[in-house]
């Protein structure tokens, strides 16, 4: 099993004393795609936040590869589980360019970066020299989502947690996505998450479903797609 | 009436960009229309334009008009008797446009001391019925209640009663459903569906909230009209290849469209070159394609591409 948790909770102090994530218990496998089904507010993407290393859990375990993790996730860890926001422009910085946007991650990484390879790898992704130089603002809701997913791609996760990648926008934009993250898949065995509220697309995509309620997770019986 | 008529919207700037072109639309007393498309097809910029609420560096060029009434000649004073009055206009973002530091009851009856000079005390008196009218119950504690204490569908509905509060004739809704759940879409379509009486033009890019609020569709790419007809129609036999891919890259129906390449981007539709703006993305298209075509008209079912030209 690439991923685990065990009991994971959130629970949130104050007035209301809501808990958001009660003792989810979830498994992922390489190139396997769950999905997270259930209403906003629900809880799905806080379990999503804890799993991407972004929210502390209140109590319960995440396993990857069989070893116990926690926040702050750094080094391999860090590199190895990744999400991406419904809004992509929040991923990223509004001040600089699209180039030096997408090239953050080579530098983190000190990965090997040239002009060249960074261009061809944009293509698969519908993303050309003229978009380098723009800032987000100047780009599309689709195109954004794009240069987010080749982003995470090029650091090669194992697990990406999915938070509502396509339901802002269209039906053409959201099945190239998702047949972008299809082939990876294919080619490097990487698992997903898939956080959604679209039953059908939840369907259509996901190997395994858990459905969400009140911040309770309960998997729902084998999909064959 | 609203009628548009060869209404096109330019932004000046460095590099201008033509974000709506020739668009052509005539809406009948109480007639239900969806417009549909992408991110960037112009479908919320030509809302604005006929509220005239686009930026100083916008040009609007066309004529359109409200029951006889040219929009683009009116003075500031009148547009704002027209804005909420006449035309309303309900946003985008799941409700995120009421002002967080006001009571919900006050925020929808406030067009209605806009409009129809009601005291502050009336008109929240008056938005108790229309949260009710709209299946938000315990509509007395919630005309009370802050925007954060609603939930996205909630907030949305609250916008819907806001945007109908002064008795407008046209309602202008942008994208009332993003980012909502199904249960929460359900709630803004049957919300939509107790507004009888008015026009509807409904801008959205989730096909089936199309198809439940809208009787007629139009389709829009790259700042164009490419297809329009009855929802049905549209929906269930469409023309333009576009709108055939956007049908078949619904999940519902496996995610399999037949396209090439990706999206345009917003200021390639100023290229001068013309011809069919979905041509680098169409798996059909021919030589006739390097011109740009125009709106076939197929018994009422209108179609931008050259497919059609013999059955015009």
């Amino acid at each position: 099993m690439l991923l685990q948790t065990d009991k994971l909770t959130k629970k949130y102090t104050g007035s209301h004393g809501l808990t958001a994530v009660s003792e989810a218990c979830i498994s992922l496998d390489s190139g396997e795609t769950v999905g997270l089904f259930g209403e906003s507010g629900s809880g799905k993407s806080t379990l999503g936040q804890m799993i991407a290393g972004l929210l502390k859990p209140t109590s319960g375990s995440i396993y990857l590869d069989g070893k116990e993790i926690r926040m702050p996730y750094r080094g391999s860890c860090r590199r190895q589980i990744q999400i991406l926001f419904q809004h992509p422009e929040t991923s990223f910085n509004p001040a600089l360019t699209l180039i030096k946007n997408m090239t953050e991650p080579y530098s983190i990484y000190s990965l090997p970066c040239s002009y060249e390879s960074l261009l061809n790898d944009l293509s698969n992704y519908g993303l050309y020299e003229e978009h380098l130089y723009r800032t987000p603002s100047q780009l599309s809701g689709g195109e954004l989502q794009r240069a987010a997913l080749a982003r995470i791609l090029t650091i090669e996760p194992k697990v990406i947690v999915l938070d509502e990648p396509t339901s802002m926008l269209d039906v053409i934009t959201q099945a190239q996505i998702m047949n972008l993250l299809k082939e990876y898949q294919d080619k490097h065995g990487t698992a997903y998450i898939l956080i959604s509220h679209n039953r059908v697309l939840c369907e259509r995509t996901c190997d395994r479903i858990y459905n969400v309620e009140k911040g309770i997770f309960t998997e729902e019986k084998s999909l064959s797609v | 009436m609203l009628e548009l008529n060869h209404v096109s919207v330019e932004f000046m700037s460095d590099n201008n960009v033509l974000a709506v072109d020739d668009v052509s639309l005539r809406l009948l007393d109480g007639s239900r229309t969806a417009i549909i498309g992408e991110t960037g097809s112009g479908k919320s910029v030509l809302l604005l334009a006929i509220l005239r609420l686009l930026p100083p560096n916008a040009v609007v060029s066309g004529s359109i008009a409200a029951d006889g009434e040219d929009l683009l000649a009116a003075d500031s004073k009148r547009m704002q008797q027209i804005r909420g009055g006449i035309i309303s206009y309900i946003p985008q973002g799941g409700g995120a446009s009421l002002n967080p530091l006001l009571k919900v009851g006050f925020q929808v009856g406030e067009p209605l001391i806009e409009h129809r000079k009601y005291t502050k005390r009336q008109a929240f008196e008056a938005s108790i019925p229309l949260l009710r009218r709209f299946n938000l119950s315990h509509e007395e504690e919630l005309a009370y209640s802050y925007p954060h204490t609603f939930s996205g569908g909630m907030r949305q509905r609250a916008m819907v009663a806001m945007g109908i509060a002064a008795g407008p004739k046209i309602v202008l809704a942008d994208e009332p459903t993003k980012g909502l759940d199904e249960k929460r879409v359900r709630m803004v379509a049957d919300a939509l569906d107790l507004i009888e009486d008015e026009t509807l033009l409904c801008v959205t890019h989730d096909i089936n909230f199309a198809k439940s609020v809208g009787r007629d569709i139009c389709v829009m790419y790259a700042a164009q009209q490419v297809e329009f007809g009855d929802s049905k129609e549209v929906i269930g036999h469409p023309l333009h290849p576009y709108t055939r891919n956007m049908m078949a890259a619904m999940p519902e129906n496996g995610m399999r469209y037949q396209e090439s390449g990706f999206a345009p981007s917003h200021d390639s539709y100023t290229d001068e070159a013309g011809g069919c703006r979905y041509l680098n993305r169409c798996r059909e298209h021919m030589e006739r394609c390097a011109v740009t075509p125009p709106l076939f008209d197929i018994n009422g079912h209108k179609v931008r591409c050259w497919k059609y030209a013999s059955s015009n």
